[in-house]
C-alpha cells in the first residue's frame, strides 16, 4: 500500500543535520502544531471538515469572485 | 509572445511552449530519462521543447510553473493542525522536506533554467494547479464558450473544479476542497487493490467489466457523502492518505472483508467486484456533477481535464448520457498536461481575443520530438541496426503487408504524442482481428498477463462501421461498444472461464481489440493529423477489407514509451515484434545481429 505523499529529495535541501531536524519539528509540532489544532477545533475553525454534512444542500466552495489572472500568477512573489 | 509552461516535483513532470496563441511543443520528462513518471525537473523535455521550435530559453518571454507552491504548503499546515497527534508520523519528513527546500521553489526553478540557459532573465510566475488543468482543456478546445470541469487528487486545496471560459478569458467558478476528492477516493481504491497510486487506476478501470458493483451502495452509505449536484465529502475516519503513508485503515479494511491485496498477488473475485463497485460510484459522481453543471449554465460545451478524465470508461457513460451534446478532453489530462494549462493560462493572461481551431488546437497531440530521415538512419546505424530505406511510401506498404500477414510490428512515426496514450507515433501495432494476437502480443512483446484488452486504432470514416460512436475521438479517451452485428455470444463453458481466460476468448470479428462487456478504447485516426497512419490503416484495409489495428504503446511494461530510433531499436530486440518501421526506415528482426537481441522482460520495475 502506498499514499500519495509528494517523492522525496527531488529538489536541494538545506544542510541542517538529521538531530537538528528531528529536535526542531519535535518541539514545532508539540509546542505549536497540536496546541493551535486543539484551540481550532474546540473554536470549530478547523478549516478541514472532518465529516459529512447531512443538512448541506452541496459541498462545492464559490470561487466566482472576478480575480485579474495577472494577480493569480503573481501570487507566489 | 512565447511562454514555457513547466510541471514539475509531484508525477509526470512534463515542459510545453505555446508562441503567439500556437501550441507549438510538449513533451514529458519520462521518455528522455527512461524513469517512468519522473517528478524531477524536465530539463530534457524543456531542451527538446525549445529545440523543436528553434528557439533559446532568452527568446522565451515568460516561465509559468504549473501550481503554487505556498498553497500548497498552507494546505499541508492545515492538514496538521486538524489532525493532531496522529499527524506526527509524516509531519517530520514532510515538513524537512518542505522547509529545507520545496519553501523556496521558485529560487530552485530559476537555478534549474539558468542551468539551460545561463543568459535567462525571464519572468517566472504560477499558475494554480487546477487553473492549469482547466487552460489545457479550455483554449485547446474547438469551443468559444464552454463550462469546463478539472477532477483529480487534489492539488494546492481544490481537488475539483470548474470554471467558465469564452473567448480568452477563463473564469474559476467554484470548487471541491481537499481531502474531500473523488481522485483520492479512486487511488485509494486503487492502492488496497494492489495497484501503483498515479499510475495503476486505469488498471483498475479496466479490471471493472470482470465483476459485479456488489459494493457500490456500501461505498456510497459509508465513504462518500455525494449531493444531487455531484459535490462530495469523504468520511475521513476510513481513510489514512491525509497524515499516514497509506492510502486507507483497517475500518475501511473491514468493508470489504480484508485487507488490501498484496503488487502483484493473484486477481480474485473480490478485486473485481471492488473495481466494478468504484468504477460505477465514479461514474455515478461523474454524471451528477456534470448534470449539475449543465442545470447551473446555459452552455452546450463540457471540457475535462485532470487525472479522472482519463478514465475513458466514465467519458463514454457522459458522452452517451447527452446531457452535454458537445464535449472535449484533453488528451494529456494528468499532470503532464499542467505544463501545457500553464503556458496557456499564462499567455491569456495578457491577451484579450482567442483563435479557436474547429477541430481542436492540439495537432493529434504529436507536439513531442521528431528525427528527419537522415538523422534516423545515423542514430539507427549508431546502435548496430540493419534496415533498409525504401523511403516513407514505400515503408507503409510493407508495414501494411507484415500486419496483414499477422505479424506485430514496432512503428515510429513523426512528432511523439504528448500525453500517456500511443496515438501513432510511437506505437505497436498489430492485426485487431487475429484471435491469438491479444495473448500473443501480452506474452511475447509486453510481457505482461494483462487482463486488459488492447485498443483500436479505426479509420475516422469507418468508425460507425466498428463501434457504436458517431463522432471522433481521436486521443483514445472514448470508450464505445462494439456492434452488435460483430460480435459474438459465448458458450456456456466459455461463460464460466475467469479473469484473463475469459478475454482470450474471441467476442468479437476484431478480438484483440474486444473486452469481456464488448467494450473498446477507441482511437480514431485522422488524415489532416497523422497522414501516414491514416495511409498505413488504408493499405491495411485494402489487403484486408478492415481499417482498424490494435494500437498499444511501444514499450514492455514498466518502461516509458519509446522515444528516438536508438529507444525504438531497443525494444524491438528485447521483445519479439517481427519489424520496425522508422520513418522510411524498415528494420526486419530476422536481418539483426543476434549478439543484439536484450533480456527486455526484467529491464523495468513494474508499473
Amino acid at each position: 500500500m502506498q499514499s500519495v505523499a509528494e517523492p522525496k529529495n527531488n529538489v536541494r535541501a538545506v544542510g541542517l543535520s538529521d538531530r537538528a531536524w528531528s529536535l526542531g519539528l519535535r518541539a514545532l509540532f508539540n509546542l505549536v502544531v497540536l496546541p493551535v489544532g486543539r484551540w481550532q477545533r474546540a473554536r470549530g475553525r478547523l478549516r478541514i471538515p472532518l465529516q459529512p454534512d447531512p443538512d448541506a444542500q452541496t459541498y462545492w466552495v464559490d470561487r466566482s469572485k472576478i480575480v485579474d489572472p495577472v494577480r493569480i500568477l503573481r501570487r507566489q512573489d | 509572445m512565447k511562454v514555457l509552461g513547466i510541471s514539475a516535483y509531484y508525477h509526470d513532470s512534463a515542459a510545453a511552449i505555446v508562441g503567439d496563441g500556437a501550441i507549438l511543443a510538449a513533451a514529458q520528462e519520462e521518455r528522455f530519462t527512461r524513469i517512468k513518471h519522473d517528478p524531477s525537473f524536465p530539463l530534457n523535455a524543456i531542451r527538446s521543447c525549445l529545440d523543436s521550435c528553434g528557439l533559446t530559453l532568452s527568446s522565451i518571454d515568460r516561465v509559468v510553473f504549473f501550481e503554487q507552491p505556498l498553497r500548497k504548503f498552507d494546505r499541508l499546515i492545515h492538514t496538521y493542525l486538524a489532525f493532531g497527534a496522529e499527524g506526527w508520523r509524516t509531519f517530520e519528513p514532510a515538513m524537512k522536506a518542505w522547509l529545507s527546500s520545496k519553501l523556496f521553489q521558485k529560487r530552485i526553478i530559476s537555478r534549474q533554467l539558468k542551468e539551460i540557459d545561463p543568459a535567462w532573465r525571464g519572468e517566472l510566475l504560477f499558475s494554480e494547479h487546477h487553473l492549469s488543468h482547466a487552460a489545457s482543456a479550455f483554449y485547446p478546445s474547438p469551443f468559444e464558450e464552454a463550462v469546463v470541469l478539472t477532477v483529480d487528487g487534489v492539488g494546492e486545496w481544490a481537488s475539483s473544479s470548474v470554471c467558465y471560459g469564452k473567448g480568452a478569458m477563463l473564469q474559476p467558478v467554484k470548487e471541491l476542497h481537499f481531502p474531500h476528492s473523488l481522485g483520492l477516493l479512486y487511488a485509494a481504491f486503487t492502492a488496497f487493490t494492489g495497484f501503483k497510486v498515479n499510475s495503476g487506476e486505469y488498471k483498475l478501470m479496466g479490471l471493472a467489466p470482470y465483476g459485479e458493483p456488489i459494493y457500490a451502495r456500501t461505498i456510497l452509505e459509508k465513504l462518500v457523502d455525494v449531493k444531487p449536484d455531484g459535490s462530495l465529502r469523504l468520511d475521513l475516519g476510513y481513510f489514512d492518505f491525509m497524515t499516514g503513508f497509506e492510502m486507507t485503515n483497517g475500518r475501511f479494511a473491514e468493508l470489504f472483508g480484508g485487507g488490501a491485496r498484496q503488487p502483484e498477488a493473484p486477481l480474485t473475485q473480490r478485486e473485481m467486484d471492488i473495481a466494478a463497485s468504484i468504477q460505477a460510484v465514479t461514474e455515478e459522481i461523474m454524471l451528477k456533477m456534470v448534470l449539475g453543471l449543465r442545470n447551473t449554465f446555459d452552455c452546450p460545451n463540457l471540457c475535462l481535464a485532470g487525472g479522472v478524465a482519463l478514465n475513458c470508461v466514465a467519458n463514454g457513460k457522459i458522452l452517451r448520457s447527452g446531457v452535454y451534446p458537445n464535449l472535449w478532453i484533453q488528451p494529456s489530462a494528468g499532470d503532464a498536461g499542467g505544463a501545457l494549462g500553464a503556458a496557456l493560462y499564462g499567455y491569456y493572461a495578457h491577451k484579450p481575443e482567442r483563435f479557436v481551431d474547429e477541430c481542436d488546437s492540439m495537432h493529434g497531440a504529436f507536439l513531442g520530438p521528431e528525427f528527419s530521415e537522415a538523422n534516423i538512419a545515423s542514430r539507427l546505424s549508431s546502435v548496430g541496426a540493419r534496415f533498409e530505406c525504401p523511403g516513407p511510401d514505400k515503408a507503409v506498404s510493407i508495414a501494411a503487408q507484415s500486419l496483414s500477414e499477422g505479424q506485430a510490428l514496432g512503428w515510429f512515426n513523426g512528432r511523439m504524442e504528448f500525453g500517456p496514450r500511443s496515438l501513432g507515433a510511437r506505437s505497436i501495432l498489430a492485426d485487431a482481428r487475429s484471435p491469438v494476437m491479444q495473448r500473443l502480443l501480452n506474452l511475447k512483446v509486453k510481457y505482461r498477463e494483462s487482463f486488459r484488452p488492447f485498443a483500436p486504432a479505426v479509420l475516422e470514416e469507418d468508425v460507425s462501421t466498428w463501434f457504436d460512436l458517431d463522432r471522433p475521438s481521436p486521443y483514445m479517451l472514448l470508450v464505445a461498444e462494439v456492434r452488435k452485428e460483430l460480435r459474438k455470444s459465448m458458450t456456456e463453458e466459455e461463460m464460466r472461464l475467469f479473469g484473463i481466460d475469459k478475454l482470450n476468448v474471441a467476442r468479437s470479428t476484431i478480438p484483440a481489440v474486444t473486452h469481456v462487456d464488448y467494450s473498446a478504447r477507441v482511437q480514431t485516426v485522422h488524415a489532416s493529423t497523422n497522414p501516414r497512419f491514416h495511409q498505413l490503416l488504408t493499405e491495411f484495409k485494402a489487403l484486408t477489407g478492415a481499417g482498424v489495428l490494435v494500437n498499444t504503446s511501444f514499450n514492455v511494461r514498466g518502461e516509458p514509451i519509446v522515444c528516438t530510433p536508438e529507444d525504438a531499436f531497443r525494444c524491438f530486440m528485447g521483445t519479439e515484434l517481427d519489424l520496425l518501421v522508422v520513418g522510411g526506415h524498415v528494420l526486419r528482426k530476422a536481418h539483426q545481429d543476434p549478439a543484439l537481441k536484450l533480456d527486455y522482460a526484467h529491464a523495468f520495475d513494474l508499473d
